[in-house]
């Protein structure tokens, strides 16, 4: 068996896993719907993993085998994009929620806030650790 | 970046599919460098100017553009 079958056959492991656990946790604990929906998300992950496990695949392999110099320059400058909206999102939602906070006095949407706040914190120390490395390796 | 790829292809009587093949990308990257919208590696010029038997400074106007991009530098009055 080869590292790319490994690598894919883990992650079918994975999946099954998270599809028996949601279909455990919506019989014990009440036919509740988000369960059925987390058993849906299990699915289609296992799905698209038995599929790529079968023809030997990963997605980023897949995508680099057939890319040319434009697609490569496309996906960077839409992850980018989609990093700089990230940001703006968490921004925007963090400081709505900490502003519920204050006319609310709920501590949960400050539990919310806070966490947006720390996924800003964190992609921003990435940043500086990526940026660093590429200064130094490009 | 302004170039002549569009007209050296069509000189040479090779579709966007045909030049695509010879240098190895998409046709939608050929159609995107004919317009201009996005520049090429070096080695992708390279291979471009290779199969149109021309140089990339000719191919990709290099002079005339640079004109155009030293007027980026040129002291605001």
């Amino acid at each position: 068996m080869n590292p790319k079958s490994e690598r894919n056959l883990i992650y079918v492991i994975v999946s099954i896993s998270l599809l028996i656990g949601s279909f455990y946790a919506y019989t014990t604990k009440g036919y509740e719907m988000k369960y059925l929906i987390a058993a849906a998300f299990a699915f289609g992950l296992f799905a698209v993993n038995i599929f790529l496990y079968r023809k030997n695949v990963g997605f980023k392999d897949d995508l680099l085998e057939n890319a040319d110099e434009r697609d490569l320059y496309i996906v960077m400058k839409s992850t980018q994009s989609t990093l700089k909206f990230m940001n703006n999102i968490c921004l925007v939602f963090g400081v709505f929620f900490l502003m519920l906070y204050s006319i609310t006095n709920n501590l949960l949407f400050m539990i919310v806030g806070l966490t947006l706040f720390a996924l800003i914190v964190i992609m921003f120390i990435t940043l500086l650790i990526t940026q660093s490395y590429y200064e130094k390796n490009s | 970046m302004k170039n002549k790829i569009r007209e050296y292809r069509l000189k040479k009587g090779m579709t966007q599919q045909q030049l695509a093949e010879a240098v190895h990308v998409s046709t939608r990257t050929i159609i995107s460098l004919e317009q201009g919208k996005y520049n090429p590696s070096l080695m992708l010029a390279y291979r471009l100017a290779l199969v149109f038997g021309t140089t990339i400074e000719d191919l990709y106007c290099l002079e005339e553009n640079m004109k155009e991009e030293e007027k980026k530098y040129e002291p605001k009055k």
